[in-house]
């Protein structure tokens, strides 16, 4: 936490429709400057803590303050943040230059003044030749600069973006996602972005909460997220990951050694969280953090058998065959599975050139894969 | 389906308009009938069109119920926008389940049950506190009001419930009181639904002949009261005429919003091709 008040503190909110608990007792601070990313699926309760935030929905208990005020009972219309919607929400029957101005003409703000700033911002987005049309005239990337200079221009404290990306093609989302970090950091004005979509959050956030079922699973950056996630829902949530369930057998130092019955294997692993022999635990390792070699059973002496005790060569590694390849260009997707017959799904990076498009590794080829105890993360749940 | 328009087709919609137009083409052809007979054809003549003109009676009745329904239009138009408006919008009320259920009821409603209830209504009112004195227009148009707005709400009610809550919501997101909003942002998007109502609620009020019949006074005869007293008496061909001028009227309007909604989906269409040029 850092040593100024959090511009945002929301204090056990929830929010119930019915019996439906939609968001259930969180508690937040946000800091003034932050990108901060609500991840989940459908239905976890992002959308409706934004709506909160905005004050479309009234919360069922608990507060929301943002610089020190309480915001409670305080009316969308008075609160010092702005939202861009999903749908955009442009008013289909103002020209774009009406819909970026309305906030200052709801502000008092003169003519003359209204139309520099409007012009000023359109500039921003590279939107003047385009200021006379109706929203329904522009493509989908120009309404969602319409919208987010709609929002801007009152120079809200927070801004609040629903999916910002979410009505865009994949081409342009990564684009845009560039521009919007860069308009942030420009402005310095705090974003609170919901998005479903977990590469959009990893690259934009600067903090993530990963939300299921109304709670926050995981708070932090995306960097802990990914590679420090504290349970199997947060390391399932974010890219993809090898699970593997099993017994602690041994422990020493940090170092623990797991027994998996499915595949009557052992795998060591790096941990420092408290754990006992004989713990039920997940070992969770990321595709790109194996490594693969191709295998040539003739200069292998001792090749099937895993290492299990050598705790200082500390390498897990595995004989298996190739079961599926999927070529994705820069790099290439491997299930690979072992002797024991547990499937991991390995990234490897093409660096290779191959003209004839034959590669290193193919279909069906034996090959040895392996990973370090300090890349693999130990779950308790 | 995409071959040649198959006979059978073309000879059902052929019958179809035929029976939708024969009639009315048919009535105004005999409007330039010289005969005073309705069914004897008497070779052409503008007779009835002079007639009509010369006819106080048939003009001060179209006159009313042109009046009325102008009147029972906008006003209905208005109420039911806000009837419409506090059904969808407006969070929970006390009785609101109610108002909803009432506010259809005259959908439902037999038009004589309505005429005679109205009518009960307005001698009670004129015994109590004297008002309305007389009946005639003014009641007619209260009573008109009454219907038609069940119609306006239910066509606002559709277009609300369809609509997209968000652009309300920008609108107050960005600094607009409720009242703002409503002014800004809802009528704007409900305009077009609110010309179809007055539309409606105009066809309603000039068609209507029962509930009018109910609670009209001596001296106030809307124009289907008059047709249908003079069918009684015996039609004479200037109704006729004036149900002529009264379509081809309605026909140039048509035309003419036909012709405006052309020229915009053009200019519009022009837009989007002027911005496929710029990118």
């Amino acid at each position: 936490m850092s040593e100024t008040s959090p511009l945002i503190s929301i204090r056990g909110i929830t929010k119930s429709f019915g019996n439906f608990i939609a968001v259930d007792n969180i508690d937040l601070d946000i800091n003034e400057g932050e990108l901060f990313v609500l991840l989940g699926g459908s239905g976890c309760g992002k959308t409706t803590l934004l709506r909160m935030l905005a004050g479309f929905e009234k919360p069922t208990s608990g507060t929301i303050s943002i610089e020190g005020s309480d915001m409670t009972g305080v009316e969308p219309y008075a609160r010092p943040v702005n939202m861009m919607f999903q749908s955009y929400a442009l008013f289909p029957h103002m020209s774009v230059e009406r819909n970026v101005g309305y906030g200052l003409k709801r502000e008092g703000v003169a003519r003359a003044e209204r139309k520099k700033r409007v012009d000023e911002m359109l500039e921003m987005v590279e939107l003047e030749q385009f200021s006379k049309r109706k929203p329904h005239q522009l493509s989908g990337g120009q309404r969602q600069r319409v919208a987010l200079a709609r929002c801007l221009i009152k120079r809200p404290k927070v801004l609040l973006l629903d999916e910002p990306l979410g009505a865009l093609d994949k081409r342009l989302r990564e684009q845009t996602q560039f521009e919007l970090m860069k308009l942030q950091d420009r402005l310095g004005t705090t974003f609170v972005v919901v998005t479903h979509d977990q590469e959009e959050a990893m690259t934009l956030a600067t903090r993530i909460a990963v939300m299921d079922q109304g709670k926050f699973v995981q708070v932090g950056t995306p960097a802990e997220i990914y590679e420090m996630p504290q349970s199997r829902f947060v390391a399932d949530f974010i890219g993809s990951i090898n699970m593997i369930d099993g017994v602690v057998k041994s422990i020493s130092g940090n170092t623990l050694t797991i027994h998996a019955e499915s595949d009557d294997a052992n795998y060591t692993v790096e941990s420092n969280d408290q754990i006992e022999i004989g713990d039920q635990v997940s070992l969770a390792i990321r595709p790109e953090k194996i490594h693969v070699d191709a295998y040539d059973a003739d200069n292998n002496s001792n090749p099937s058998e895993q290492k299990s005790d050598n705790t200082d060569k500390t390498d897990n590694r595995f004989i298996g065959t190739i079961s599926e390849m999927a070529y994705l260009g820069g790099t290439s997707t491997l299930r690979v599975t072992t002797r024991g017959g547990r499937v991991f799904q390995v990234t490897s990076t093409n660096r290779k050139r191959h003209l004839t498009g034959k590669h290193d590794l193919d279909w069906d080829d034996q090959v040895e894969i392996s990973f370090s105890p300090s890349n693999a993360i130990v779950l308790k749940s | 389906m995409y071959g040649k328009r198959s006979k059978f087709l073309t000879t059902c919609l052929l019958l179809g308009f035929t029976f939708l137009y024969l009639p009315i083409i048919l009535m105004a052809i005999y409007s330039f009938n010289y005969s005073r007979l309705l069914p004897v054809w008497g070779g052409w003549s503008t007779r009835w069109y002079k007639e009509l003109f010369n006819s106080p009676e048939v003009w001060q009745a179209t006159l009313l119920s042109l009046k009325i329904a102008c009147l029972t239009a906008t006003i209905a138009m208005i109420l039911g926008t806000m009837a419409g408006i506090a059904i969808v919008r407006v969070r929970k009320f006390r009785g609101r389940t109610l108002f909803t259920g009432m506010i259809s009821a005259p959908l439902v409603m037999p038009e004589v049950i309505t005429g005679l209830s109205l009518l009960l209504l307005f001698i009670t009112l004129q015994q109590t506190i004297g008002w309305p004195q007389r009946r005639g227009m003014t009641t007619i148009t209260i009573a008109h009001i009454t219907f038609a707005m069940a119609f306006v709400a239910i066509i606002i009610q559709s277009r609300l419930t369809s609509s997209d809550r968000s652009l309300e919501e920008a609108a107050s997101d960005l600094g607009a009181k409720p009242f703002r909003v409503l002014f800004d942002i809802t009528l704007p998007m409900l305009a077009p639904g609110m010309i179809a109502g007055w539309l409606l609620a105009f066809t309603l009020s000039l068609d209507d002949l029962i509930i009018a019949s109910f609670v009209t006074g001596p001296g106030s005869t809307t124009l289907p009261m008059l047709i249908y007293s003079r069918i009684r008496l015996g039609l004479k061909p200037d109704i006729n005429a004036l149900a002529t001028v009264m379509i081809g009227v309605v026909a140039i309007v048509v035309l003419i919003a036909g012709l405006l909604m052309y020229l915009q989906a053009r200019r519009s269409r022009a837009a989007a091709k002027a911005e496929a040029m710029d990118s």
